[in-house]
């Protein structure tokens, strides 16, 4: 029988993370758990601030050294926040990479591009010919549509669209388990933007990664993601397969993410608002953090944090609200079937 | 990247035109005579008529001033008012001396500063860090003449360790050829020159190197904190590009271009450095050289002595752009 | 708020303690301070000199080359003038010269920028050529050859140096008006009919002063410093009015015979009023351009 940790690709169990401020801790993420599956892409949406590039971070282990975290990653199976440096610096790359959000200075402007990818290569199998380097490259310059004889240019001489596949290209040239992908499209224009989610959407078919595709836009998420967790004040508060989050949203922030996106219907002519502002995290008293938002908040809401509630269609939440519904309490160590 | 350098050179023409036009018309307005400062104020007037003509000095100033360009053109800085021997022979003889004792300030300053300053740029608030910022602060508020002194009374008077002044003891039978002691006399193969050479060289050029590493190594940390930050730092880091490859390939290299813009600008400091530094040390070069003319009021030498400064200072900026441009390919493009 | 905090709050001495405190957050702040300190000593060895200085720092006060004692803290120099009533008087020239220089340099330099970097074209062109010539230009140098042509005295070799920083004013000034003279507050001020020396004055030179403040304290430490060399090399203040760069030039002459005194104090007073300076302006630059992620 298998076990649960060769069904996963990554496997983050009750993740914490502070940073250290001069005013104190800031919470940016609290008990947060799940799983993504091999060739799954998993979408990570919320506000700004509300901790989801902190958590594509720790993964890649790229937080400042001041940072606190706690709890466990487990990617193949092995447990990365045991790693020391080296082991991680290893990884980085191969096994686990990230696509950045600014492509415009995301890549060394004195470094050719082929060198890019030379310098990730050789770092990682130092061994390698140099014909099958190239032969890498050309096939991950293909997979996201850029000419190999552009190789030998500058960063400086690629259009946003193109650094940002160069990017793409940089990260799954190693064919890593899984690539995170922070914000990709959140600093192009529309029309790129839309561009680079096709290539993305192509790699989904002929690549073996995962992805966790980290934004706030819900439009992003739409077509690429298989399942989605929303993230707010540091917690995941919902976590279900695409479908059912759109159609049926569960927890009231979810909802109110949903019906603050405007849309081309006639009839819905009142663009809602979630009023209020994202909780700040360096005080946080323990309560449900939506709460100060929430239209349905409930006495119990003000006083105790909400537990991860699992229910009937597989999905989880954190809401008092769905107290009574659930089947029971998530439980990260539990070795269990995913719905989807 | 030629036609960079073209466009670089030609840009320089105007500046060079300005400041040896700026220079010429400071001198004119001394008050006083020159000439008569030359010839003491007891001389009858005709005498004073014929040596202001045979100068050229009666001619309108517009005149003067055509000519005066005319002969830098040529290479001709005039003759110096007191010696009477060509200014350009004058600076020649001394000019190799100032070069030597720049160049080793210059190596010390840069060796300081780039290496201390990389470590302390990764080492953030540890002790290499702390240092250098004290470091730097202090140094760059002692002038350049008082520490080479006190590197006199340590050194040479209480420990009598090294020399004070001049660049050589007199050893006989030994002929400059080049007027760099530090290879005349390995050419020559006076071991003992070439010991006392390096032994007079000490401690002038480590005065001007350590004063002028000060701002070296404060730009040197400063532009690399800054490049550590970027982006594409990070995104090699998340590659798994190993830390050395990081700090050199990555951070160094992209500091360099504004690193080498301040050395540039350091040239000018040095140079000036340089003037001080030889006065206490009696080193005979061209900063001995300029201030003894200023006193003697001796104008054409001091207009020479500082275009060849001009010629220097724009000359070493069009070298560094250069270096630039060839090491940031955005530059050129 | 309680009326007790009221009333504290409008005497100034609320306004003072809270901002010595706000000092002493940062290392920076905590500079800024000691900067302070240095330099109200030597204004106060300034204008207090007849108080402070125990002889006349112009006439012989003792034997010649004595070392520090009690009757002379600082030894004497060469011609037997007590050394530390020559440093105290030597604070007047050098913070005069530095002030004289710097309030010139500034008074030049800041209206040529603001008008050439306002209107632009080919005046602007001219005058950045010209500035940037002279800013390259070893600045010691430039001021050894107009200090030649102006002669000694504390005016004439304010001027010097004065020239040799007006050009840094200028270019500050100058680049900051010319990408500020496009920003959309210029526009909005001149759609509603301001004038041109309006906009200058009242919108843009608000805007460019701060990067000023800086600066002008980094140009009084350099002030100093440029001052002290020309008076090594004999082109500064004639003596025997004291000056610490004099000073230094005489104790060069006679080092052979171990004149410490004579070297270590005026040179401990320039480095300690440059301190003073350089403390000064990183404490304004902090707070006036917070460093962001400097201190992690």
């Amino acid at each position: 029988m298998k076990n649960d940790a060769n069904r996963y690709a990554v496997n983050i169990k009750r993740l914490r993370i502070h940073y250290q401020t001069r005013n104190g801790p800031v919470k940016a993420g609290e008990d947060i758990s799940f799983k993504v599956r091999p060739r799954e892409v998993f979408g990570l949406v919320g506000e700004s601030g509300c901790g989801k590039s902190t958590i594509g971070q720790a993964i890649l282990r790229i937080l400042p050294d001041s940072t606190r975290v706690e709890g466990q990653i487990l990617l193949d199976d092995e447990d990365i926040l045991k790693y020391k440096r080296e082991e991680m610096r290893k990884i980085r790359g191969e096994k686990v990479s990230m696509i950045f959000q600014d492509p415009m200075t995301s890549l060394n402007p004195i470094m050719k591009v082929k060198d890019h990818f030379m310098e990730t290569i050789n770092t990682h199998k130092p061994k390698i010919k140099k014909e099958k380097a190239i032969d890498m490259i050309k096939k991950a310059l293909d997979a996201v549509g850029i000419e190999s004889d552009r190789l030998n240019e500058y960063p400086f001489q690629f259009s946003g669209g193109m650094r940002q596949r160069t990017m793409i290209a940089l990260a799954l040239i190693m064919d890593p388990t899984i690539i995170v992908a922070d914000e990709p499209t959140t600093s192009l224009d529309v029309i790129v933007q839309a561009q680079i989610l096709e290539v993305l959407e192509n790699l989904k078919q002929s690549f073996n990664s995962s992805m966790l595709l980290i934004t706030h836009d819900m439009g992003v998420v739409a077509d690429m993601a298989d399942r989605i967790g929303v993230m707010y004040g540091g917690q995941l508060v919902e976590e279900n397969i695409k479908d059912k989050i759109y159609k049926e949203p569960k927890h009231p922030y979810t909802k109110a993410l949903l019906g603050s996106i405007p849309n081309t219907d006639i009839k819905d002519m009142h663009l809602s608002f979630i009023p209020g502002a994202p909780p700040d995290l360096l005080n946080h008293p323990e309560r449900c953090r939506f709460a100060p938002r929430c239209p349905k908040a409930m006495e119990k809401c003000w006083e105790e944090t909400p537990h991860d509630f699992v229910m009937q269609d597989g999905g989880r939440v954190r809401c008092w609200l769905f107290e009574k519904e659930s089947e029971k309490k998530y439980d990260p160590d539990e070795v269990g079937e995913l719905v989807g | 990247m030629k036609y960079y350098v073209l466009q670089r050179i030609l840009l320089a023409i105007p500046m060079f035109f300005i400041l040896i036009s700026v220079i010429f018309f400071v001198l004119r307005i001394m008050p006083g005579d020159p000439v008569l400062a030359m010839l003491g104020g007891k001389a009858p007037q005709e005498v004073i008529e014929a040596k202001r003509e045979k100068l050229g000095l009666n001619k309108p100033i517009g005149e003067q001033f055509v000519i005066y360009v005319g002969n830098l053109l040529k290479g001709d800085l005039g003759k110096s008012m007191l010696t009477r021997r060509p200014v350009n022979e004058e600076i020649a003889e001394r000019f190799p001396a100032t070069l030597e004792l720049t160049l080793w300030g210059f190596i010390i300053a840069v060796v300081i500063g780039i290496f201390w300053g990389s470590e302390a740029s990764r080492n953030r608030e540890k002790t290499v860090d702390l240092s250098a910022r004290v470091y730097a602060i202090f140094i760059y508020s002692v002038p350049v003449f008082w520490f080479g002194m006190i590197m006199q009374l340590v050194f040479g008077v209480w420990l009598g360790w090294l020399p004070v002044s001049g660049r050589l003891e007199f050893i006989p039978g030994f002929y400059e050829k080049t007027g760099f002691l530090l290879i005349d006399t390995l050419i020559d193969g006076n071991m003992d020159a070439f010991f006392s050479a390096i032994r007079h060289l000490v401690l002038p050029a480590v005065s001007l190197g350590v004063v002028i590493s000060s701002i070296f190594l404060r730009m040197v940390r400063g532009n690399m904190i800054l490049t550590l930050t970027k982006d594409f730092i990070k995104a090699a880091k998340a590659r798994g590009i190993r830390r050395g490859a990081i700090v050199y390939r990555h951070a160094l290299k992209n500091s360099f271009v504004p690193i080498l813009t301040v050395m540039g600008l350091q040239f000018a400091l040095l140079l000036a450095g340089a003037v001080l530094t030889e006065t206490t040390f009696s080193w005979p070069g061209i900063g001995t050289f300029l201030v003894k003319k200023i006193k003697d009021r001796d104008f054409i030498s001091i207009q020479g002595t500082i275009v060849i400064f001009a010629l220097l200072v724009i000359s070493v900026s069009i070298i560094i752009d250069i270096i630039n441009a060839w090491i940031d390919p955005r530059i050129r493009y | 708020m309680s009326m007790v905090d009221e009333k504290r709050k409008k005497f100034i001495s609320y306004y003072i303690v809270k901002g010595i405190k706000e000092l002493f957050r940062t290392k920076t702040g905590v500079l800024a301070f000691i900067g302070m300190l240095l330099l109200a000593m030597y204004i106060i060895f300034a204008v207090a000199a007849p108080l402070i200085a125990p002889y006349n720092p112009v006439t012989k006060a003792g034997e010649s080359f004595q070392p520090p004692s009690l009757q002379h803290l600082f030894g004497t120099d060469n011609l037997g003038r007590d050394l530390f009533s020559r440093v105290v008087y030597g604070s007047k020239i050098a913070l005069q010269i530095a002030f004289i220089s710097v309030v010139v340099a500034a008074s030049i330099g800041i209206p040529l920028g603001l008008i050439s970097g306002y209107v632009g074209g080919v005046l602007d062109r001219i005058l950045t050529i010209i500035m940037d010539a002279l800013y390259t230009f070893p600045g010691l140098i430039l001021a050894i050859a107009i200090a030649a042509v102006l002669g000694p005295g504390v005016f004439n070799v304010g001027m010097s140096i004065a020239v040799v920083f007006a050009p840094t004013y200028f270019r500050i000034i100058r680049n900051q008006v010319s990408s500020v003279k496009s920003s959309l507050y210029v526009e909005a001020a001149r759609s509603i009919g301001a004038k041109n020396w309006e906009i200058v004055i009242r919108y843009i030179l608000p805007n460019v002063l701060p990067s000023v403040v800086v600066v002008l304290s980094m140009n009084l430490a350099d002030a100093i410093m440029t001052e002290a060399g020309l008076s090594f090399l004999g082109l500064g203040i004639a003596p025997p009015t004291p000056d610490w760069g004099y000073d230094l030039s005489n104790g060069q002459r006679f080092v052979l015979q171990n004149d410490w005194w004579m070297v270590l104090f005026p040179g401990l007073a320039i480095i300690t009023v440059v301190l003073g300076f350089s403390f000064l302006s990183e404490g304004l630059n902090e707070l006036l351009n917070p460093n962001v992620g400097d201190d992690r």
